[in-house]
């Protein structure tokens, strides 16, 4: 009998032992979740909310006491932030301290807490409802901390894929670096796409440059030119040789005859005249002024050979299909001096000297030049035919924000192990890492490094609902045939002008409804002659030569198809409203900003000769809103009533530099 | 080292400021000029000229610039050659502007330190 009833004492005692032991943890939980951080945070702001509100208002304030949350079922997110950040959406709390702090800026405006939360733009974890599980400051093995101010425009651009997202400033200089580095010639990344490279072809480099040039180039692109977009490949001299001996073979078409030329007779000076005339500066920078559209001119002497040159600018295409490069109508003498004052006022007077002996260069030499040029990638900027299907080199950077970083990557113990940091490694000095990669180095500035990071950490492995998704469509490529089409093309209007958000940047007017715009007789005779309408900026309309055919084709066309219909309506124009217009001009302050008869400001055009230039529809249209055509433009929108607007249309249609007119 | 904690030291700006000085770069600099000391590329053809922050805009307090921004010198009294951008602009933009101008109108020495711009290659 005894071993029952012992049985039943160790029984009860286990009962025992259990039932203090779920107390304890019961009353553990209850206390814990009572002591709960948040509660405290609460039970602060309840005091806070009754000194900053009034009792009405107070009874209208969200209840405390609970856990608030944002659920997002589609981006798969629980925010739980609100629970301590009470203040969050209400003004009345602007200086509040943190937690409970109004949000700044007009953000939460656009983006409704409860329609994004707090962590697809923030960063960090949701579901914490205690500071450190949250994730404000980096914390390890959550990979996803908040993200600083200085990244989290990182987040933006998870759903905001456009080029140019507005008020995100890092992000949009950031996707701009990584479009003119040229990143996307080895690695595949969402929204870049290769018809953004331009690189030389080199099929027929042999013709083009200089072994000694080629040699330096190779070398550190930044050694000649600092503003090179090609990065360093870190090569060694045995490389170097074969790469040159490999480039220097390649001969596929032959420079435009260039054997009748007396080279006796070139003239420099007038060489350096034409220069000057046809605006070569509006796209390549001499002495360090000028455009970058094209290569750096300022020791071009000592870069290409006289043949060649004088081919390119007879024809860029003939060796450069794809050239931006427009070709003017020049004679061949014109040519002679211009290519006779590149060649030879344009040197770098320091560069290694071309020697003399022919050398005899092994095939082998050579072969091992094609494999170093596929080793590096080479081909993935300069295009090459017969090495099309090479592929990229690099990795695709889909998801490289969400890459997964160890502490072992960074050599330099002295970098805090961030995704961040590694990212800015990589660009910034690719051989401080542990994995030696072929990337080459770009010597990217800290700003642009930085930038390029935090576009490169809105790439995220994961896609969003398409609802979710921002992007501006990519223009789709615009090509003109017929008579017009072949003007285009020859003196690549393109280059610099959009149509259909097609096309260059460097022109602040797009065509697309340039013939509503301006004059047909002005178009024709500024197409022929291209006078500078805006004082301040260096990049002009070249000076073609282009006869009075082209430019009636030209015109005509653009006057019947690149027409806007809203303005092309009739403006009254009588002497009156012109008088009254000439009064507004000056209450107005115009004169701030414009020209007249060489007085004024030029932020603005010159608008001397306004009354033969613009059509009046046109100026009426941009006056009463200036904006809507041109999105940032530098002219506000002044709140003309529509009788002030057509006053001063009237007046500007009165002012002509031409004798028969009134000048001013 | 933590390189962007670092970047945003060198900077020295506040968001809403770096959004202002963003603004203030592509609207004002043509006649204020980069430091907003009055010398901008468009300056010399202004009369008045564009004053030196520095000096003029602590004499008034941030409501009175933003009257100006909004509406233009002229609505204070001044010339009209101060162009009025609150029918263009946001007003959310307009307070960067603001703000910015409150960094602007501090003494040289308390600017943050913009890095000095390259100089052009001598020929
Ligand atoms: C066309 C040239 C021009 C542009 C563009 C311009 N301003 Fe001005 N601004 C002036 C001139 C001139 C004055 C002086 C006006 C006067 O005293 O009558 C002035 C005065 C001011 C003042 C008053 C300064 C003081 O302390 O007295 C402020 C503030 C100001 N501008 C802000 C701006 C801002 C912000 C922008 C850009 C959004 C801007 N301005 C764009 C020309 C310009």
């Amino acid at each position: 009998m005894r071993t029952p009833q012992r049985a039943s004492v160790r029984f009860h005692l286990a009962f025992a032992v259990l039932g203090v032991t779920f107390l304890a943890i019961f009353s553990w939980v209850f206390l814990k979740e009572y002591l709960a951080e948040w509660r405290t945070t609460q039970a602060q702001f309840d005091q806070l909310q009754r000194r900053v509100k009034d009792p009405h208002a107070l009874s209208l304030a969200a209840p405390l006491g609970e856990i608030q949350q944002i659920w997002l079922p589609d981006l798969n997110r629980v925010d739980r932030c609100p629970t301590c950040h009470l203040g969050i959406d209400d003004p009345a709390f602007v200086s509040a301290p943190e937690p409970y702090t109004t949000h700044p800026g007009a953000w939460l405006r656009t983006h409704a807490p409860d329609r994004f939360g707090c962590t697809s733009c923030h960063g960090g974890q949701g579901e914490a409802t205690d500071f450190r599980n949250a994730a404000h400051q980096p914390i390890p093995y959550w990979s996803d901390p908040m993200r600083s101010p200085q990244l989290i425009e990182a987040n933006c651009g998870a759903c905001h894929r456009e080029r140019r997202p507005r008020q995100a400033v890092w992000l949009e200089k950031g996707r701009e670096v990584i479009a003119n580095a040229g990143c996307i010639a080895c690695h595949d990344i969402p929204g870049f796409s290769l018809e953004e490279l331009r690189a030389p072809r080199l099929e027929s480099v042999g013709y083009k440059v200089r072994p000694e040039w080629l040699r330096t180039w190779l070398a550190d692109p930044k050694a000649y030119l600092a503003q090179a977009r090609m990065p360093n490949f870190r090569l060694e001299p045995p490389e170097i040789d074969s790469l040159s001996a490999f480039l220097l073979a390649q001969r596929e078409t032959a420079p435009l005859d260039s054997a009748g030329i007396d080279w006796s007779k070139a003239d420099r000076d007038r060489g350096r005249t034409v220069f000057g005339e046809a605006r070569c500066v509006t796209c390549h920078r001499l002495e360090g002024r000028g455009g970058t559209m094209g290569p750096e001119l300022t020791t071009v002497g000592s870069k290409v050979g006289r043949a060649w040159l004088f081919s390119f600018i007879k024809d860029p295409t003939h060796d450069q299909p794809g050239t931006l490069m427009l070709r003017y109508r020049f004679t061949d003498d014109q040519i002679r001096d211009l290519v006779a004052y590149l060649t030879e006022d344009l040197i770098d007077p320091g560069a290694p000297q071309a020697s003399s002996e022919v050398r005899y260069v092994e095939p082998a030499l050579i072969e091992r030049g094609r494999e170093a040029f596929v080793r590096h990638g080479c081909y993935g900027c300069h295009r090459f035919s017969g090495m099309v299907d090479l592929g990229k080199i690099g990795p695709s950077l889909l998801g490289i924000g969400d890459r997964a970083i160890e502490a072992a990557d960074f050599r330099n113990a002295a970098v805090v192990p961030s995704r961040p940091n590694w990212l800015f490694l990589k660009l910034r000095a690719p051989d401080t890492l542990a994995d030696q990669s072929r990337m080459p180095t770009f010597n990217f500035s800290e700003p642009d490094a930085a930038a390029a990071v935090v576009a490169l950490l809105s790439i995220r492995r994961a896609d969003l609902p398409v609802s979710r998704v921002t992007d501006q469509p990519r223009p789709v490529r615009y090509e003109p045939q017929g008579t017009f089409g072949a003007l285009v093309a020859r003196y690549r209007c393109l280059s610099c002008h959009q149509t259909r958000g097609w096309g260059g940047e460097l022109s602040t007017v797009p065509l697309d409804r340039i013939g509503s715009q301006l004059q047909h007789a002005y178009l024709v005779s500024y197409l022929q002659l291209p006078s500078a309408v805006r004082v301040s900026l260096e990049e002009r309309m070249p000076w073609f030569r282009m006869t009075r055919e082209e430019a009636r084709t030209l015109a005509d066309y653009l006057a019947g198809v690149f027409v806007d219909d809203s303005l092309e309506r009739p403006v009254p124009l009588d002497a009156d409203a012109a008088r009254r217009g000439a009064r507004l001009y000056q209450t107005l302050g115009c004169r701030g900003c414009h020209s007249l008869g060489g007085t004024g400001g030029y932020v603005g055009p010159d608008l001397s000769d306004s009354g033969r230039r613009l059509k009046p529809g046109w100026i009426e249209a941009w006056l009463s809103d200036p904006g809507r055509w041109k999105p940032g433009t530098l002219q506000p929108n002044y709140g003309l009533k529509p009788e002030e607007a057509r006053s001063l249309t009237a007046y500007l249609m009165t002012l002509s530099t031409d004798r028969s007119g009134s000048t001013p | 080292m933590d390189v962007f904690g670092r970047q945003a030291q060198e900077e020295g700006l506040s968001r809403i400021e770096t959004d202002g000085k963003r603004l203030f770069v592509h609207y004002c600099v043509t006649c204020h000029g980069e430091t907003g000391e009055g010398d901008g590329q468009n300056a010399s053809t202004l009369a008045p000229a564009p004053p030196d922050f520095r000096a003029s805009l602590p004499v008034h307090q941030p409501a009175y610039w933003k009257q100006i921004i909004e509406a233009g010198s002229v609505a204070v009294g001044r010339s009209p050659l101060c162009p009025p951008w609150g029918r263009t602009l946001p007003s959310d933009d307009i307070t960067a502007l603001v703000a910015y101008l409150g960094v602007l109108s501090r003494p040289a020495g308390q600017k943050p330190v913009e890095p000095a711009a390259k100089a052009p290659a001598s020929p």
